[in-house]
């Protein structure tokens, strides 16, 4: 009980400053600070997208980037294309792009969940390093694609001219789209905890454990991946789609397989499993990447450094230095 | 000599391990003769292939691409089909 305890300050602590920090920020009217922790709220929903495969369903999926990217493409062709007043899709059907925040965000959630289920499908019958790869592989195709069709920037990526819109607020204002980014992160953090606590949380936790042991109690344990891979590519795509809004710009830099990396770095460095992990894994992250970044180029040193000595010496990450404890299951 | 020789190796390298099977040393073998022969052959014909359908421009630019992705295609059919790789280990 008293971890529990300890668990909710540590939580409400790190929320709290999530909210405060940037609201000094904008209140000092520092907007390159606001648009750094939209980033970093941005890479810790990507993070969570991926805790809940690689936390609870210990699917150690290194093609996260493929649905990070696909959410930035939805988003980019869709406005790039409305700004011009061209067509999206030519063939069956002449569609023409869509600049509202809504549209995209559906288009986003509807060819990640897409390819979240093939791929699943698919990388679901390997395990272990097997699904790393093979998820490493999809990944890769996906990158390559992009590369390929010139129509959407090839290789130079796309540059996006304006922000999406939304029927209330103006996403062109910093703050507002900051408030966008943490609503988000609520979202998928609320979608976390509720997916952990319930039946489908507890039967995907005994998938990772003892996938014999699940299969022997009466249910699949091949569905209950397959649906915890999909949602975590989902709000992975959201993240993706917000980033590409961030950044005016999406690029098979977003596809490739050093994204999918960051995004495991995320998780890893924060805590695998736990609610707050990745938030806290890309805080580091993005703080280590601007400042000591900002001192030498050599910033992946410390990176490195500090993710090494997290996995050797803080066994729950760095949530399981401030809480003092490991996951629990 | 450079910083990032290593990189390009080393995808390709797991991929080879992991289409002949980890731990297998036949598998390796095998796997590197098959990555190499379908990486080389994709990037002569793919082009080709693609300057029947489209102008030499972007044939050659979108078959380039799409030659790099033939190792992880490769990879993909060898895994759903033999989820171990070729030559698993049975130890």
């Amino acid at each position: 009980m008293a971890n529990r305890d300890r668990d909710t300050i540590v939580n409400a602590v790190i929320i709290a400053l999530l909210v405060s920090l940037p609201a000094i920020a904008w209140w000092l009217g520092e907007i390159y600070y606001l648009n750094l922790a939209s980033r970093v709220v941005i890479l810790a929903i990507a993070g969570v997208g991926l805790n809940l495969a690689l936390g609870l369903g210990g699917m150690v999926s290194f093609g996260h980037a493929a649905f990070f990217g696909l959410g930035g493409y939805a988003l980019g062709m869709n406005v790039s294309t409305a700004l011009e007043g061209a067509a999206v899709v030519t063939w069956p059907i002449a569609i023409s792009g869509s600049a509202s925040f809504l549209v995209c965000f559906l288009v986003a959630l509807i060819a990640a969940g897409c390819v979240a289920a093939i791929v699943g499908v698919l990388s679901l019958r390997t395990s272990g390093v097997y699904f790393i790869m093979i998820t490493l592989a999809f990944a890769q195709m996906i990158y390559y694609l992009a590369v390929a069709i010139p129509a959407y920037g090839g290789e130079d990526g796309l540059p996006i001219y304006e922000r999406s819109r939304l029927p209330i607020g103006d996403l062109s204002d910093p703050a507002t789209f900051f408030v966008l980014c943490l609503v988000f992160l609520g979202l998928s953090l609320v979608v976390f905890r509720q997916i952990s606590r319930s039946h489908f949380g507890a039967a995907l936790r005994m998938a990772r454990i003892n996938e014999k042991r699940l299969a022997t109690s009466g249910i699949e344990p091949v569905p209950i991946k397959l649906t915890a891979f999909v949602i975590s590519a989902l709000i992975t795509a959201t993240a993706g789609m917000l980033f590409a809004d961030l950044n005016g710009f999406v690029g098979p830099s977003m596809l490739s397989w050093k994204m999918s990396g960051e995004i495991m770095i995320f998780v890893i460095l924060g805590g695998i499993g736990r609610l707050m992990g990745p938030v806290i894994g890309a805080t580091a992250f993005v703080l280590l990447e601007t400042f000591i970044g900002g001192v030498t180029d050599r910033w992946g040193l410390f990176l490195g450094l500090a993710l090494l000595s997290v996995v050797l010496f803080a066994k729950g990450g760095l949530i399981g230095l401030l809480t003092g404890h490991d996951r629990n299951d | 000599v450079q910083i990032g020789m290593g990189e390009p190796v080393l995808i390709i390298a797991f991929v080879v391990i992991v289409i002949g099977g980890i731990g297998s040393i036949k598998g390796a073998l095998i796997g590197a003769l098959l990555v190499g022969t379908v990486d080389t052959i994709g990037r002569v014909l793919l082009p080709s292939v693609f300057r029947l359908m489209t102008d030499p421009a972007t044939a050659n630019a979108v078959g380039a691409a799409l030659a790099s992705t033939s190792i992880y295609i490769l990879m993909a059919i060898v895994l759903i089909f033999r989820p171990k790789g070729l030559f698993a280990n049975h130890g």
